[in-house]
């Protein structure tokens, strides 16, 4: 055993048992935690064409081995083949649920096969042990945090136990929560959670620290967490500003690139009473995870409408892409998804579909751009499966399919856009396409690169490759998005810190092995996913992308796009069809 | 012949807050857009933070240059040759979050 607590529990809710399965130091080497753990175990034990909602497949829910032993690694990666796109998916969520998971002794759970009734599983000194929770079903995500006051709480709403595909996972929700909340909110995964009809997972850790340090010098650990809060103190909590990422929607707008109306233009009017110096007029406190000193939550309070955390892509999807700019109804649409246990990003943009089938009369429903009553119950609708809810529970490629309107359905792979139009920032768009869990932004966050590069596909290419490796290295610690993406200042000292706190448990990685750590983790997704069946051809852009925007002109031209994915599948040594050759994966060290 | 220069966000502020600025060239100057990206920092050094031209070759800080609705990249990049009534968008970086 490299380090104390080198264990998954696995739940088993065919047989209703959870036994402790220890994880050899051959794997822990080559996959760390986190993403990695996931991914690989998600390869190895999945059947090819599993049903994402069936008892075969599993939920991955991974902490990472840098938790409570240094600061800051507190986020929980949640993991399964997605019911909303079949891919390989990964989400991540902040809050305190994988440090006190690593401080009951495990990096992970692996849950497995589906239980008749519903039951929460509880982690404890005690022990673990399954119970049912028929009292709290279709309980709000808010009531089952309350419910269990002293525990850090994984849980689904509503939406999750009635299978919707646009569900995700929530911890520690509480009106008035101690410590920052956490969504992993992409991909679906609740659904897969409500599917095993498991409600939540508590745990209570007890492990001190010394416990899970025992193989750390005392004094390099201190030495390493001292430079490394040096860091965020001086280059990364300067870039925080009001928090939840809200600084970004001056930029964006000022840019052209937020999402108008089902991404039809870039900026709208009103778009200044959204900014981050308006939301901080009203915020009325800031929570950080546990042993983070960053307070990136940002509490906001208008008039008698509170709510405990909001961030940028919910305010640009729900606000900018439905024409609302009221901040108090923002808070209540934040409250709304998140009580019913919804991702807002693709609440957001099904909502800006079903707004413009409606506008183009394509369906009875008539529904106003900026009308947030009629956006909130749709949400209802879509969370409680009721009317035209139930079509639109199944994701927005189902949906545009259902209405005969995939012309405007802004997704790849069925993962809905997030709230940078690439046709301003192009490099999004290969970081979109080639995202192993659909379009998604925090693969490749490529419009905010401090380093300077030439504008052309050869750079853009080699920095895409390269945030995607690194970040998925980066999500086997767990490492923070809000942290790194944050700083002001390049982050490779950081990341150089990180890996010392790595080697100090006893592992062995300098800079081109961690980042190879993550490149062989992106190959995993990526045949996982080929074994699903997706290649090239999904790698595609959403039709509205290819076309001239309303206001600025700005378009990706279709085969430009095509040529910058060759050179993209060259370098990542994958084939014209966008399948790993076996040269990349002997060289990676994977296993098909 | 007439270039147009739209800029965005923190590039309009370095650039004296003009959101747009027309350049004049002579048809017989050297039409590739490197050019022109010279004179705008003749024009504006305080550009230099976020584009700069180093061995005829452009570099940016993030920011995305499109001509005409398409990023250069998909052109010919630096080398792509100008003509009369061309709109350029520069696009700031979008730091602040994700």
């Amino acid at each position: 055993m490299i380090f104390p607590g080198q264990k998954v529990l696995r739940v088993d809710l065919d047989r209703g048992s959870v036994e402790e399965e220890e994880l050899k130091d051959e794997i822990i080497e080559r996959y760390v935690g986190g993403k990695g753990l996931a991914a690989y175990l998600m390869y190895r034990e999945l059947k090819q064409g599993v049903d994402p909602l069936s008892p075969e497949n599993k939920l991955f829910i991974f902490g990472g081995p840098l938790a409570f032993i240094y600061p800051t690694f507190t986020r929980t990666i949640v993991a399964s083949k997605s019911p909303l796109t079949n891919t390989f998916s990964d989400s991540n969520a902040g809050g305190s649920f994988a440090v006190e998971l690593r401080r009951a002794g495990y990096l992970g759970i692996v849950v497995e096969g589906a239980s008749d009734k519903l039951v929460c599983l509880k982690i404890d000194r005690e022990g673990r042990r399954l119970f049912e929770c028929e009292n709290l079903r279709l309980r709000t995500t808010y009531e089952v945090g309350e419910y269990f006051p002293e525990y850090s709480v994984l849980t689904i709403g509503p939406a999750g136990e009635n299978l919707v595909r646009i569900s995700g996972v929530f911890i520690d929700m509480r009106r008035k929560p101690r410590s920052r909340p956490g969504v992993a909110g992409r991909g679906g995964l609740g659904a897969v959670m409500g599917s095993k009809k498991l409600k939540a997972i508590i745990v209570r850790g007890f492990m001190r620290e010394e416990d899970l340090a025992r193989n750390v010098s005392p004094d390099l650990r201190t030495r390493l967490s001292r430079e490394y809060l040096k860091f965020v103190l001086e280059n990364v909590i300067p870039g925080i500003g009001v928090g939840g990422n809200l600084p970004v929607f001056r930029v964006s707008a000022e840019a052209r690139i937020l999402p108008v109306k089902n991404f039809r233009q870039g900026i709208h009017e009103g778009w200044e009473q959204l900014v981050d110096d308006e939301w901080a007029k009203i915020k009325i406190g800031k929570l950080s995870c546990p042993t983070c000193p960053v307070a990136c939550g940002a509490r906001m309070r208008m008039d008698s409408r509170e709510t405990e955390r909001i961030e940028y892509e919910t305010v640009a999807m729900n606000g900018s892409n439905l024409g609302i700019t009221d901040k108090r109804m923002l808070i209540e649409i934040n409250n709304e998804l998140n009580e019913l246990g919804l991702d807002s990003i693709s609440a957001g943009s099904i909502a800006a579909f079903v707004a413009e089938l409606s506008e183009r009369g394509l369906i009875d429903l008539k529904i106003r751009w900026g009308d947030a009553e009629a956006f909130m119950k749709l949400y209802r609708d879509i969370a409680y499966r009721s009317g035209l809810g139930d079509i639109l529970a199944e994701g927005i490629a189902h949906a545009s399919k259902y209405f005969n309107a995939e012309e405007i359905a802004l997704h790849i792979k069925g993962l809905d856009i997030p709230a940078y139009d690439p046709r301003g920032v192009v490099g999004m768009s290969l970081a979109y396409a080639t995202a192993d869990r659909g379009g998604d932004h925090l693969r490749a966050w490529t419009v905010a690169v401090e380093v300077s590069t030439r504008p052309s596909i050869e750079d853009l290419v080699k920095l895409t490759i390269n945030l995607q490796n690194r970040n998925a290295a980066l999500w086997t610690l767990v490492a923070c998005d809000n942290i790194v993406s944050n700083s002001i200042k390049p982050p490779e000292p950081m990341i150089e810190i990180y890996i010392k706190m790595l080697n100090s448990l006893g592992l062995e990685y300098d800079m081109e092995r961690f980042l190879e750590l993550g490149e062989r983790i992106y190959n995993i997704a990526r045949v996982f996913n080929a074994r699903e069946g997706f290649s090239r051809r999904d790698d595609k852009l959403p039709p509205r992308f290819y076309e001239r925007r309303e206001d600025t002109g700005w378009y990706i031209n279709r085969e430009s796009f095509e040529k910058m994915l060759d050179r993209y599948y060259q370098l990542r040594g994958w084939s014209d069809l966008g399948i790993p050759t076996p040269e990349t994966l002997r060289r990676l060290g994977i296993e098909v | 012949m007439k270039i147009i220069v739209r800029l965005y966000g923190v590039l309009r502020s370095l650039a004296g807050d003009r959101e747009r600025i027309e350049i004049e060239l002579d048809e017989r100057d050297d039409l590739r857009l490197i050019r022109l990206i010279e004179r705008l920092l003749e024009e504006y050094p305080e550009l230099r933070r976020y584009i700069s031209v180093e061995d005829d070759k452009l570099r940016v800080r993030g920011v995305s240059i499109i001509l005409n609705g398409q990023h250069i990249m998909f052109l010919e990049g630096e080398n792509t040759l100008l003509k009369n009534e061309d709109i350029i968008d520069l696009i700031p970086p979008v730091s602040g979050g994700i």
